[in-house]
C-alpha cells in the first residue's frame, strides 16, 4: 500500500513540477536592447494637455502591451520614446514589450493573438498588409481619434502615399512611420575600373537601355577563368519590388476600378520580359540564391543594385572603406519614371484593453517635434513627417552620400507608386515564385506565358475578396 | 472522506472498475486530444474560417475547390506521390541489402549497425541544415566529390529538377537504419535449418535468396512498405527546412500545403479540407496495399 | 541464423566487410563534416577545395553559436518538456497497458482496435482542431500545447499491452491471493519487471519529443519558448548576413549530442523496441 501510494505520488509531483516550470513561460521578461543608454540624452518637459486625450487616469495601473518585428538595433529609437511617454505622463503602468519578432512569426503570432483574444495594444503594420487586416476587422479604426486630437502636422506634413495605404474603405487604421523609397547603389570603384561612367547622380537622365549598356560594360570576366566574376547589375524579382519597373514600362499589376488584374498587359509582360532579359540573355544580372543576392553588392561582385533607402545604413557599416561607393535614381522607363515606394505604421488592433493609451503614445512617437529628429537620427528611416527629414542621415554618411535626400527625399515624393495591396494581396504574392521562378531563377519560361498562368489565380484571388 | 476512501479500495480490487480506473487518464487525454480532433477535423472541413472572425459554413465548396479547380494542390499533390514512391522504394531496396550485409556471423556487425542507426536519431532540423551546407554549389561537399569523379555538381537546393532528389537524398539517409532493423530481424528469424537444407542440395546464393530468404521476410517487407508509406506522406521537416518548398513549390507537398493554407493565411477550413483529403488519401493506398499483400504476403 | 561463415565463406565476408565499410562511411560523412566546419574558424569555411581537418581549431565557436541563439533556455525547454512527456506517457501508457493485456472489462477489445485505428492518422488531420483547442484554452504560445496533448500516445499504449501479454499470468494469480488489489498489481509486480517496455518506451518518447519540429512551429513563437529544433533553423533567419555556417554546425553539433548519447547507452532497448513493433505489426 505505501509503495503504490509513494511512486505514484513521485511520479504525479514530477509532472506538476513539470506544469508549473511550462507556467514560467507566461513569465518572460523581454529585454531592454542594448545600446539604448548610449543615446539617453536631454529630457524634456512633459506638457500633459498637449499629449494626452485626458481620457485615462494617469495614475492607472495596467499592463501595456506592444508587439514589434523591429530589431535590436532599430527598437532603440522607439524604446526611447516609449520610456519617456509612459515616465512622464502614466508612471504606474507596466509596459510590456515584445520586440524583435521575427518577421514571417510576426504575421502569425498576431492574428493568432487576435483569434484567442489576447490582444496587444500597440502593434507594428505594413502596408503591405494593412487592408488585409482592416478588411478582417482586426485593427481599430483611428478617425474619431485623430478627429479628438489629431497629430501635429496631420496630414499636411505626412507623406500623402503611405497616409492613403493605412487607410480602408474610408477610415484611417494606421499612422505611418516611415517612408521608405527604391534606388539604387553603385560601386564607383567598379565603374572607375571598367571606365564606365556613373549613373547620374543628380537628375533622372537615365532610362533603362542606359542601364542595359553600363551593365553589359560592367559584366566582366577578370581572371579569364569562363566564369563571369563581376556582374553590371541587380534587378529586382520579387512580387513587390518589381512594381515600379511594371509602372514605368506604362504596365499595371491590377485594375482597382474594375477589379481585374492585368498581369497579362503587354506593357506589363514588356517590363518583367525586361528584367528577365537582363539575366538570361544579356546576362548582365547574376541568379544567385536570395543570401548571396543581399551580400553580391557589399562584397563587390555586382555593380549596380536596388535596394531601399535604409539599406544605406547597413551597406556602409559592412563595406567601410573596401571600396568607393553612392546612390542614384533608379532609371526613367519607356512610358514615364515610377519608382518604389511604402513603409510601415503603428496600428491598435481591435480588443486592445488600453486602446487610448494607445492612440496618445503613437501620436507622440510620430509627430513630437522633439521625439522625430531622435527617431531619425538613431535610425535609419526617413521619419514620419516629411519636414523632418534631415534627420535621416548623420554627418559622416551625409557626407558620403550628398544626393541621398534628392535621390530618395524628393524624387520619392514625386514618382513614387505602390501596388494595390488588396485584402488577400499575400496569398496573390505566395504564388509569385511560383509562376515566376521559371522566368527569373531558371530562365526556362518566357514573362508571357508565365504570365498568362498567373493571371487566372491573380484573378481567381481577386474575386474571392468580400464585396 | 473515510466512506469514499473505502469504495475506491474496493472498486480496485474488482476486475472490471479496476480495468477501467486504470484506463481512464490514458482514455481522458485520448479523447481529447485524438478523438475530437479527429472527429472535428471534418465539420472544419466544411467552413470558411480564418479564427478571428466567426465560422462561415460553406458545404462542400472547400472539397469541390481543391479536387476540382486547385491547380496549386494537384502540383502539391504529385510531388507528393513523386517523393513517396521514389524516396521509399530506394529506401527499402538499399536497406533489405544492408541486413542481408549485416546478417553475416562476423564481428563487427553491432558496431556497423550502431553508425547505420545515427542518422536516424539524429535531429531531422540538423541533419537538414547540414546537408543543406552539403549541397551548396560551391563549397558544398557533395558537388566536390561528384566533380572528383567527374560529374559536375548541380545548384541542388534552386534547381526545379534537383531540388526533390536532394530531398529524398536527405530522407533516406535519415531513415534508412528503420528498416534495415527490422529486416534483419526477420532474416534473423529465418531458420538456418533451411539453409542448411539448400547447401547441402547444392543451391547457390540467389537461389537461397529467391526460394528462402525472399519469401520469408514477406511480411516484413510488407510491413515496412506500408509503414514508410505513411510516413513518407506526411513528411514535412526536411521540406520545411531544406528547400522551404522551393524552387517554384517543386518541394511542396501536401503536408506543407497544409500547413501553409492553415498557418501562414490562417484559412482553417482550407486546411482542414485538404487535411482530410491526405487521410482518405493515405486510407486508400493503404488499403489497395493491403489487397495486394494478400496475394504476395507470405504468413509464417 | 542466416549465413553461416564458414572458411569458403571468407571471401564473402571481406566482401562484406567491404560493401559495409563504404556504406558506413557515407552514413557517417554528414556528421564528419558537420563537426569538421564547426571547429573552423570563419576564413577556413569557405574554402575550396572544402579541407576535412580546419587549419587553425576554433574552440571558441561553441561558445560563440550558444550565445547566438539562447542555447540554454533552448536546451533547457527541450529536455524538461521532453521529460515531462515521458514521464506522462510512461504512466498512462504502462496502467492502460496492464488494463488492456490483462483486465476483462466490457469495451475492451472495441476501445483498442480504436486506439490502434488512430495510429493510422497522420499528425496533419488533428493539427487544425488542436490548433483551434489550444486558441480557446489560451495555451498558444505556452509549453502547455507541448506538453498537455502529447501525455499519451496510441503507439506507446500499443507497445505497452503486446509487451504485458508476454508476463506470464500466475504473478498475477499469487498477488491476488495474497490480497492485492489491481492496482498494488500493476506497482509492485508488473513495472518491477517491465523495465525493458519503460527503457524501450522512454527512449523513443525523449527522441521523439525532443525532434519534433512541426507541432512546436505552429504553437511556439516567442523565443524563450523555442525548443531546440526551432532554436536551430533560427539561424537561417537572418537577413542579410551568409549564413554562419560554423556557428550552426556547432549549434547542431550540441544539439544531437544527447540523442545520440541517449541511444548508444539504450540500443539495446531501442533496437528490440522497433522489432517487437515490427514484426508483429
Amino acid at each position: 500500500m505505501s509503495f503504490l501510494k509513494s511512486s505514484l505520488k513521485l511520479v504525479v509531483i514530477g509532472v506538476l513540477v513539470c506544469f508549473i516550470m511550462a507556467s514560467v513561460g507566461y513569465a518572460q521578461q523581454v529585454p531592454v536592447p542594448k545600446g539604448v543608454e548610449g543615446y539617453k540624452g536631454k529630457d524634456w518637459e512633459p506638457e500633459r494637455h498637449i499629449w494626452t486625450l485626458g481620457t485615462v487616469d494617469p495614475n492607472i495601473k495596467t499592463t501595456f502591451r506592444i508587439l514589434s518585428w523591429e530589431g535590436e538595433f532599430e527598437f532603440i529609437k522607439w524604446f526611447l520614446g516609449i520610456d519617456r511617454f509612459f515616465k512622464h505622463y502614466y508612471p504606474n503602468v507596466k509596459v510590456e514589450i515584445n520586440w524583435g519578432v521575427e518577421w514571417n512569426t510576426y504575421w502569425t503570432k498576431l492574428p493568432t493573438m487576435l483569434a484567442a483574444g489576447d490582444a496587444p495594444d500597440l502593434i507594428w503594420m505594413h502596408d503591405t498588409r494593412n487592408q488585409t487586416f482592416a478588411a478582417k476587422g482586426m485593427l481599430l479604426p483611428l478617425d474619431d481619434y485623430i478627429k479628438k486630437l489629431p497629430p501635429l502636422g496631420w496630414p499636411y506634413d505626412f507623406y500623402t502615399s503611405q497616409v492613403t495605404s493605412f487607410q480602408y474603405e474610408g477610415k484611417q487604421y494606421g499612422i505611418p512611420y516611415d517612408f521608405a523609397p527604391g534606388g539604387y547603389y553603385f560601386n564607383k570603384t567598379m565603374f572607375d575600373k571598367a571606365g564606365v561612367s556613373y549613373p547620374p547622380e543628380w537628375s533622372t537622365d537615365w532610362t533603362f537601355e542606359d542601364m542595359l549598356e553600363k551593365a553589359k560594360k560592367l559584366t566582366r570576366d577578370i581572371n579569364g577563368d569562363g566564369k563571369t566574376d563581376e556582374y553590371g547589375v541587380q534587378m529586382p524579382t520579387g512580387g513587390w519590388n518589381t512594381y515600379w519597373v511594371i509602372r514605368s514600362f506604362g504596365g499595371d499589376l491590377f485594375n482597382q476600378k474594375t477589379k481585374k488584374a492585368t498581369l497579362t498587359n503587354p506593357k506589363t509582360v514588356e517590363a518583367l520580359q525586361f528584367i528577365a532579359d537582363g539575366r538570361f540573355k544579356w546576362k548582365v544580372d547574376p541568379v544567385f540564391s536570395t543570401t548571396d543576392a543581399q551580400r553580391a553588392f557589399v562584397s563587390g561582385k555586382v555593380a549596380m543594385q536596388f535596394s531601399l533607402n535604409d539599406e544605406a545604413f547597413g551597406i556602409d557599416k559592412v563595406i567601410e572603406d573596401r571600396f568607393k561607393w553612392g546612390v542614384c535614381p533608379s532609371p526613367r522607363g519607356p512610358a514615364k519614371r515610377a519608382q518604389f515606394v511604402g513603409g510601415s505604421a503603428l496600428s491598435i488592433p481591435k480588443g486592445a484593453k488600453n486602446a487610448d493609451i494607445a492612440y496618445e503614445l503613437i501620436r507622440y512617437m510620430l509627430s513630437n517635434p522633439e521625439v522625430l529628429p531622435m527617431n531619425g537620427r538613431v535610425g535609419s528611416q526617413l521619419v514620419s513627417r516629411k519636414s523632418f527629414y534631415p534627420w535621416t542621415l548623420n554627418e559622416g554618411l551625409y557626407k558620403k552620400l550628398p544626393n541621398y535626400y534628392y535621390v530618395f527625399y524628393e524624387l520619392g515624393s514625386k514618382d513614387g507608386v505602390m501596388p494595390w495591396y488588396f485584402p488577400g494581396f499575400q496569398e496573390y504574392d505566395a504564388l509569385w515564385s511560383r509562376y515566376m521562378d521559371p522566368v527569373f531563377v531558371t530562365g526556362k519560361m518566357d514573362a508571357k506565358s508565365a504570365l498568362s498562368k498567373y493571371q487566372i489565380e491573380a484573378q481567381r484571388i481577386l474575386d474571392q475578396m468580400k464585396k | 472522506m473515510e466512506y469514499l476512501v473505502k469504495k475506491l479500495y474496493k472498486l480496485i480490487d474488482t476486475e472490471k472498475y479496476a480495468g477501467y480506473i486504470l484506463i481512464l487518464p490514458n482514455l481522458i487525454f485520448f479523447s481529447i486530444f485524438f478523438v475530437y480532433p479527429f472527429l472535428s477535423v471534418w465539420v472544419y472541413s466544411l467552413t470558411d474560417w480564418d479564427l478571428f472572425s466567426s465560422p462561415r459554413f460553406v458545404g462542400l465548396s472547400n472539397y469541390i475547390r481543391l479536387v476540382l479547380e486547385d491547380e496549386l494542390f494537384r502540383k502539391v499533390l504529385l510531388n507528393t506521390l513523386y517523393y513517396s514512391f521514389v524516396a521509399v522504394p530506394t529506401a527499402l531496396f538499399v536497406a533489405f541489402w544492408l541486413a542481408l550485409l549485416l546478417n553475416r556471423a562476423m564481428p563487427g556487425t553491432i558496431f556497423f549497425r550502431t553508425i547505420y542507426f545515427l542518422p536516424y536519431v539524429t535531429l531531422m532540423s540538423a541533419a537538414a541544415i547540414v546537408f543543406s551546407w552539403l549541397y551548396h554549389p560551391d563549397y558544398g561537399l557533395i558537388n566536390y566529390l561528384l566533380e572528383k569523379i567527374g560529374i559536375h555538381g548541380v545548384n541542388w537546393l534552386n534547381d526545379e529538377r534537383w531540388a526533390m532528389p536532394a530531398v529524398i537524398i536527405l530522407e533516406n539517409w535519415h531513415a534508412l537504419g528503420y528498416p534495415t532493423l527490422v529486416y534483419l530481424a526477420a532474416f534473423q528469424g529465418i531458420p538456418g535449418e533451411l539453409y542448411e537444407a539448400a547447401r547441402i542440395d547444392g543451391a547457390n546464393w540467389w537461389y537461397q535468396m529467391r526460394y528462402i530468404t525472399l519469401p520469408l521476410s514477406t511480411s516484413a517487407i510488407f510491413f515496412t512498405l506500408t509503414t514508410s508509406l505513411i510516413g513518407a506522406m506526411q513528411t514535412f521537416d526536411s521540406f520545411f527546412i531544406l528547400t522551404k518548398g522551393g524552387p517554384a513549390y517543386a518541394t511542396t507537398p501536401i503536408s506543407y500545403y497544409l500547413y501553409q493554407n492553415g498557418f501562414e493565411w490562417f484559412k482553417m477550413g482550407y486546411a482542414s479540407t485538404i487535411a482530410c483529403i491526405l487521410f482518405v488519401f493515405i486510407g486508400l493506398i493503404t488499403l489497395i496495399q493491403w489487397k495486394l499483400g494478400k496475394t504476395w504476403v507470405y504468413e509464417g | 541464423m542466416g549465413y553461416q561463415s564458414t572458411k569458403k565463406n571468407i571471401m564473402g565476408d571481406i566482401i562484406a566487410y567491404i560493401l559495409l565499410s563504404i556504406f558506413g562511411v557515407l552514413m557517417v560523412l554528414p556528421f564528419i563534416w558537420m563537426v569538421s566546419t564547426s571547429l573552423k574558424p570563419p576564413e577556413e569555411v569557405f574554402v575550396f577545395p572544402p579541407e576535412f581537418i580546419p587549419r587553425h581549431i576554433a574552440w571558441g565557436n561553441y561558445i560563440r553559436a550558444l550565445e547566438e541563439i539562447p542555447y540554454k533556455r533552448l536546451l533547457f525547454n527541450s529536455f524538461y518538456i521532453a521529460i515531462t512527456v515521458t514521464l506522462g506517457q510512461l504512466l498512462t501508457c504502462s496502467l492502460s497497458g496492464y488494463a488492456f493485456s490483462r483486465l476483462r472489462f466490457p469495451g475492451r477489445d472495441v476501445l483498442f482496435l480504436i486506439y490502434l485505428a488512430t495510429m493510422m492518422v497522420p499528425l496533419q488531420v488533428r493539427l487544425v482542431p488542436l490548433y483551434i483547442m489550444m486558441s480557446r484554452f489560451h495555451w498558444i504560445d505556452t509549453h502547455y500545447a507541448l506538453i498537455v496533448p502529447a501525455l499519451t500516445s496510441a503507439w506507446g499504449t500499443f507497445l505497452a499491452r503486446q509487451f504485458m501479454l508476454t508476463i506470464p499470468r500466475e504473478l498475477d494469480e499469487a498477488a491476488r491471493i495474497d490480497g492485492c488489489n489491481y492496482v498494488d498489481i500493476v506497482f509492485r509486480i508488473i513495472l518491477p519487471i517491465s523495465k525493458p517496455l519503460l527503457a524501450t518506451l522512454g527512449i523513443f518518447t525523449f527522441i521523439g519529443t525532443y525532434s519534433d519540429f512541426l507541432w512546436p512551429l505552429i504553437v511556439i513563437s516567442s523565443v524563450s519558448l523555442k525548443t531546440i529544433p526551432l532554436g536551430l533553423i533560427m539561424f537561417q533567419e537572418r537577413i542579410y548576413l551568409e549564413t554562419p555556417w560554423n556557428y550552426v554546425m556547432a549549434a547542431s553539433t550540441v544539439s544531437v549530442l544527447p540523442l545520440l548519447i541517449i541511444f548508444i547507452l539504450g540500443q539495446k532497448y531501442y533496437v528490440k523496441g522497433i522489432v517487437t513493433t515490427g514484426l508483429k505489426g
